[in-house]
C-alpha cells in the first residue's frame, strides 16, 4: 500500500484487490492516513492496483467517501480498471463522486 | 492445415456477408434518425458481434479489436445511452470498410492501420450526450410508505413493452445476499445481466458513517432490472430469495400510451408528445410479489409479416460454391447440345419406331426444364447491384455538398450472376457522374425553381426478353451542342463532322475515348476515361447504351442487356451456305421482298443501299459481302439475285435499326453459347460460337460489330 500529497491532495494506492482477505489492513492504513494528514482538502483513491472489489471492497469505498464527507474532503477515484467500473457503474458511485476509468485501448 | 484453410475460408465468407447486411441498415438508420427501429440495431449489433466472436476463434488480432469497439457503440445506441448522430453513422460506416478490408486479406489484417476507427470511435463514446433519450420516472412505494424513483429510459419501457418483458425491482443486502452466498458484486452484476437487462439502482448508504462502521455495517441496494423471465424463474436465475423480488406494474404506461406504442409498432412514425419526465406510480405490495403480469399475448405485438416471411425465406435457403454453379451451367450446356443432336437423328426415325416419339420428347422436356433450372440458379436480382449505390450517393452527394436521393425500383428482376459482376463498373460510374455533373447543387436548383434535392432514379426491368436498366437524372440535362463544340476543341472531331451530325450523334460523341466537358477533374470523374469504358463493358455483354436528355430538365441513361450469357434463343440463317446465327432479340422481323419489288424498295443512297420500309429508309447491308464471304466483286445492288426474293431480317442495336440481307432462314434454336477462341476474338461480327445438331460449328453474329464494320451512319427517319 502506498499514499503520497501533492498539492493538498492525498492519493491512497492500494496495491492489491478491495477484497475480504485485507479489507482491514487496507481500512486502517486508510484511517491512519487521514489522520496523518488530516490538512488535506481532496482524498483520490488510485485504483490503477486494484482489479476486484467484492462486497466488503464497495463497504470500504463507502466507507471512505463518507469520512471525506464528513470532514468536507472532496473524494475521488482514478485508475479504475473495467471490473471496477462495472462495479461502480452498477452501484451508481458516479453519483456520488467522481470515478474515472484506466486509460482506454 | 487444409482443414484451418479451410476454416478460414469460410470465416471471410461469412463475415463479407455479415459486413455486406450492415451497410443498407446502417443507411436506413440514418434516415429514420428521429425514431430507430430497434430491430434494426439489433440487426448490425448481432452482424458485427458474429464477425467479432469468429474471428477471436482464428486470432485475428485487429478485426476482433475493431469489432469490438463498434459493439461497444452499438450497445449504448441499442441501450438508448447515445444519440444517433451523423457522426456514429460515419463511424460505423468507416468501421465497416476497414472490416472489410482486412477481412478480404486476412493474412494481413493484422498489419492494417485501424488507429484512427478507433480515435474516431472512442471519440463517440466518451462524447457528451448533447440530446439525451427521454427518460420516465417510475416510483416504487415500499411498506413504509417511502418512495424510490427510477429512470427509465423512454425507448427501453416501449422496448420491455414490445417484448413481452417483467419489470422487477429486487432488495438486496450486499454482505448478506452477495458475500455470505459465496459471491462478488461483478459475479452477481454477470449474472444479473445473462438474463435480463438493468435499468437503474439506488446503494442505501446512510448505515455507513464513516471509516469506523463500514465494515461491520451492512448496505442495501435497490435495483430495477427488466426480464423476459417469469416472476417465478427470477430468484432461481439470480439465486436470490423471492422475497427480495417485487414486479413492476408497467400497465399505467402502457395506458396512458397505449397509442404511441401501437404507432412505434405499426410504423415507427412518433404520434404523442411526450413530456421529458413523466413519474408513474407502482404500488409495491406489503408481504406479496405481485402476480405475473396479464397474459403477455394480449400485449405482444406479432412480428410483422414481411420479417416473419425473410425468416422463412432465410431458412430455406443454402449456399453453394460459385464453382459448382459454373460446372452445372456447363454441364447443362452440353445436355442441351446432346439433345439437339439427339433430336437430329432421332426425328427421321420415329415414323419407324411408334415408341420412339414420346421418349425423344420426354429428354427433350426434361433437358429444357433442366437447363431452365440450373440457369435461374445463376441468375441473381439487381437488388445485389443496386444496394451498394444508396452509399456511394451518400458519401458522394456528402462530398460534394450536393443533397441527393437515390430511388430504386425493379430490384426484384434477375439478371445472370456473370452480367450482374459486369454492370457493377459501368453502374458506378454512371451514377457517379450523375452526382458530379448532372445534379446542381441546391442553391443552384432552388433558383432554377427546381426541388433543392435532386434525385436520381435506378431502374430495372423486362422488356422483350431483355433486361432495360434505367439510369435517370432531374439534373441539368446535357446540351448536344456544347457536346459538339467541346469534341471539335478536343480534337476528337472535326467542324465538318459536326455540322452534318444530329443532335443524337453529337450526344453520343460523350461515349469517344478522352472526351469530357467536365470544367475540371475531380476524384470523382472528369478525366474522360469513365463513359468510353462503360459503353464497351455493356458492348462486351451484348448490350447497348443511349441516352435521352432535356436540357435543364433531366437525363436518362438507357442499358439494354441479355437476360443471361449462356444460353440464347437464336435464329439460324445461310449467307454463302454457311450457317451462322443472330441472336432472336436483336430480330425485328423478317422482311421478304418480291422480285418485282426490288427496284422501288431497294435504293441507293450515299452509296448504301436503304430499304423503304413503310415509312422508313433502313441500312441495308449483304451479309455475305460484310462477312467477306461473296464470291465475286460486285458490290451494293449489283451483288443482290433479283430473281428470287430476297430475304431481309430487320435487326436492332439499340435504338438503330438495319436490315440484312441473307440466303435463306433455316429454323430457332436454344444456342448454347460457346466463346470465341483467342485467335478469332479480334472478329467483331462474331460474339461466340455454337455446336449445332448436326455436329457443325456456327458462329454467332454480333450485330454491334457488323454495324461497325459496315460503317453505318445512322440518321433520323426520312
Amino acid at each position: 500500500m502506498n499514499s503520497r500529497i501533492e498539492n493538498q491532495t492525498l492519493y491512497l494506492m492500494p496495491e492489491a484487490d478491495l477484497v475480504a482477505s485485507c479489507i482491514e489492513k487496507h481500512r486502517d492504513y486508510f484511517v491512519e492516513q487521514l489522520k496523518k494528514n488530516s490538512d488535506v482538502t481532496e482524498i483520490i483513491l488510485d485504483a490503477n492496483g486494484v482489479e476486484t472489489v467484492d462486497s466488503l471492497g464497495v463497504n470500504l469505498i463507502i466507507g471512505l467517501y463518507r469520512q471525506a464527507a464528513s470532514e468536507t474532503k472532496v473524494f475521488e477515484i482514478i485508475g479504475a480498471g473495467k471490473k471496477f467500473i462495472k462495479v461502480a457503474d452498477f452501484f451508481r458511485f458516479s453519483s456520488l463522486f467522481k470515478i474515472e476509468a484506466q486509460g482506454e485501448l | 492445415m487444409i482443414e484451418q484453410d479451410e476454416l478460414l475460408a469460410n470465416f471471410v465468407d461469412e463475415s463479407l456477408q455479415h459486413l455486406q447486411t450492415i451497410e443498407p441498415d446502417l443507411l436506413e438508420m440514418e434516415k429514420n434518425r428521429d425514431n430507430v427501429d430497434s430491430e434494426v440495431v439489433n440487426s448490425v449489433f448481432r452482424a458485427i458481434h458474429s464477425v467479432k466472436g469468429a474471428s477471436g476463434f482464428f486470432g485475428l488480432k485487429n478485426i476482433g479489436e475493431l469489432s469490438h469497439k463498434m459493439e461497444n457503440l452499438l450497445s449504448l445506441l441499442r441501450d438508448s445511452k447515445i444519440s444517433l448522430t451523423p457522426e456514429l453513422i460515419d463511424a460505423l460506416l468507416a468501421g465497416v470498410d476497414s472490416l472489410r478490408v482486412m477481412v478480404e486479406d486476412v493474412g494481413e489484417s493484422d498489419s492494417f492501420d485501424i488507429k484512427d476507427d478507433l480515435k474516431r470511435i472512442q471519440v463517440l463514446l466518451e462524447s457528451d450526450d448533447k440530446n439525451p433519450p427521454k427518460t420516465v420516472s417510475i416510483s416504487e412505494k415500499t411498506e413504509n410508505d417511502d418512495s424510490r424513483m427510477f429512470d427509465f429510459f423512454e425507448d427501453d419501457i416501449k422496448r420491455f413493452i414490445k417484448t413481452g418483458m417483467h419489470v422487477y425491482s429486487l432488495k438486496l443486502s450486499l454482505k448478506k445476499d452477495i458475500t455470505e452466498q459465496g459471491k462478488t458484486p461483478y459475479d452477481f452484476i454477470n449474472n444479473m445481466e445473462s438474463t435480463g437487462q438493468y435499468v437503474d439502482s439506488m446503494l442505501d448508504i446512510n448505515s455507513v458513517n464513516g471509516l469506523s462502521d463500514c465494515m461491520e455495517n451492512d448496505l442495501t441496494f435497490i435495483f430495477v432490472y427488466a426480464s423476459i423471465l417469469e416472476p417465478d424463474l427470477v430468484p432461481v436465475a439470480l439465486e436470490v430469495p423471492q422475497d427480495r423480488i417485487t414486479v413492476i406494474n408497467i400497465d399505467e404506461y402502457k395506458e396512458k400510451h397505449m397509442e404511441d406504442l401501437t404507432s412505434v409498432q405499426e410504423s415507427n412514425h412518433d404520434q404523442a408528445e411526450q413530456p421529458d419526465s413523466e413519474v408513474i406510480t407502482a404500488e409495491q405490495p406489503a408481504e406479496q410479489p405481485v402476480d405475473p403480469l396479464v397474459s403477455k399475448t394480449t400485449d405482444k405485438k406479432t412480428e410483422p409479416a414481411e420479417k416473419a416471411s425473410r425468416q422463412i425465406q432465410a431458412e430455406e435457403k443454402i449456399r453453394v460454391g460459385v464453382n459448382f454453379l459454373n460446372d452445372l451451367v456447363n454441364l447443362a450446356g452440353e445436355l442441351v447440345l446432346g439433345r439437339n443432336q439427339l433430336l437430329q437423328i432421332a426425328l427421321p426415325l420415329i415414323k419407324d419406331r411408334p415408341g420412339l416419339n414420346p421418349v425423344v420428347q420426354h429428354v427433350s422436356r426434361i433437358t429444357t426444364e433442366m437447363q431452365e433450372k440450373i440457369m435461374q440458379m445463376r441468375m441473381q436480382p439487381v437488388s445485389v447491384l443496386f444496394g451498394k449505390f444508396h452509399r456511394v450517393v451518400r458519401d458522394l452527394a456528402k462530398k460534394l455538398n450536393k443533397e441527393i436521393d437515390l430511388k430504386t425500383s425493379g430490384e426484384e428482376v434477375e439478371l445472370d450472376k456473370t452480367i450482374i459482376e459486369a454492370l457493377s463498373d459501368p453502374l458506378t460510374h454512371l451514377i457517379r457522374n450523375c452526382v458530379d455533373h448532372a445534379i446542381e447543387f441546391p442553391e443552384e436548383r432552388e433558383k432554377a425553381g427546381k426541388p433543392r434535392r435532386g434525385t436520381i432514379e435506378l431502374k430495372a426491368y423486362h422488356e422483350a426478353g431483355q433486361v432495360h436498366l434505367e439510369v435517370v437524372d432531374n439534373g441539368a440535362g446535357i446540351d448536344a451542342c456544347s457536346v459538339g463544340r467541346k469534341a471539335v476543341e478536343k480534337g476528337v472531331i472535326t467542324d465538318e463532322q459536326v455540322e452534318s451530325m444530329t443532335e443524337k450523334e453529337m450526344l453520343r460523341l460523350i461515349f469517344k475515348p478522352g472526351f469530357s466537358t467536365a470544367k475540371e477533374v475531380s476524384d470523382v470523374s472528369g478525366r474522360g476515361v469513365g463513359m468510353d469504358v462503360v459503353i464497351t463493358n455493356i458492348a462486351h455483354l451484348g448490350g447497348t447504351v443511349d441516352i435521352d436528355t432535356s436540357f435543364g430538365k433531366g437525363t436518362s441513361m438507357k442499358l439494354v442487356l441479355p437476360l443471361t450469357l449462356a444460353i440464347v434463343s437464336g435464329l439460324v440463317i445461310k449467307a454463302a451456305d454457311q450457317n451462322f446465327i443472330i441472336p432472336e432479340a436483336n430480330i425485328e422481323e423478317l422482311v421478304r421482298i418480291k422480285p418485282d419489288e426490288i427496284e422501288s424498295r431497294i435504293n441507293v443512297v450515299h452509296d448504301a443501299l436503304v430499304l423503304r420500309l413503310r415509312e422508313s429508309l433502313l441500312p441495308l447491308i449483304n451479309l455475305k459481302e460484310i462477312l467477306g464471304l461473296s464470291d465475286n466483286t460486285e458490290r451494293g445492288l449489283d451483288n443482290i439475285d433479283r430473281n428470287d426474293p430476297v430475304k431481309v431480317l430487320v435487326t436492332r442495336h439499340g435504338s438503330s435499326r438495319m436490315g440484312v440481307v441473307v440466303e435463306s432462314l433455316e429454323n430457332i434454336e436454344e444456342i448454347v453459347v460457346k466463346p470465341l477462341p483467342r485467335y478469332l476474338k479480334k472478329l467483331k461480327c462474331y460474339s461466340g460460337a455454337s455446336i449445332m445438331g448436326n455436329g457443325t460449328v456456327s458462329l454467332i453474329l454480333d450485330i454491334a460489330g457488323i454495324v461497325e464494320k459496315a460503317k453505318l451512319h445512322f440518321t433520323e427517319d426520312v
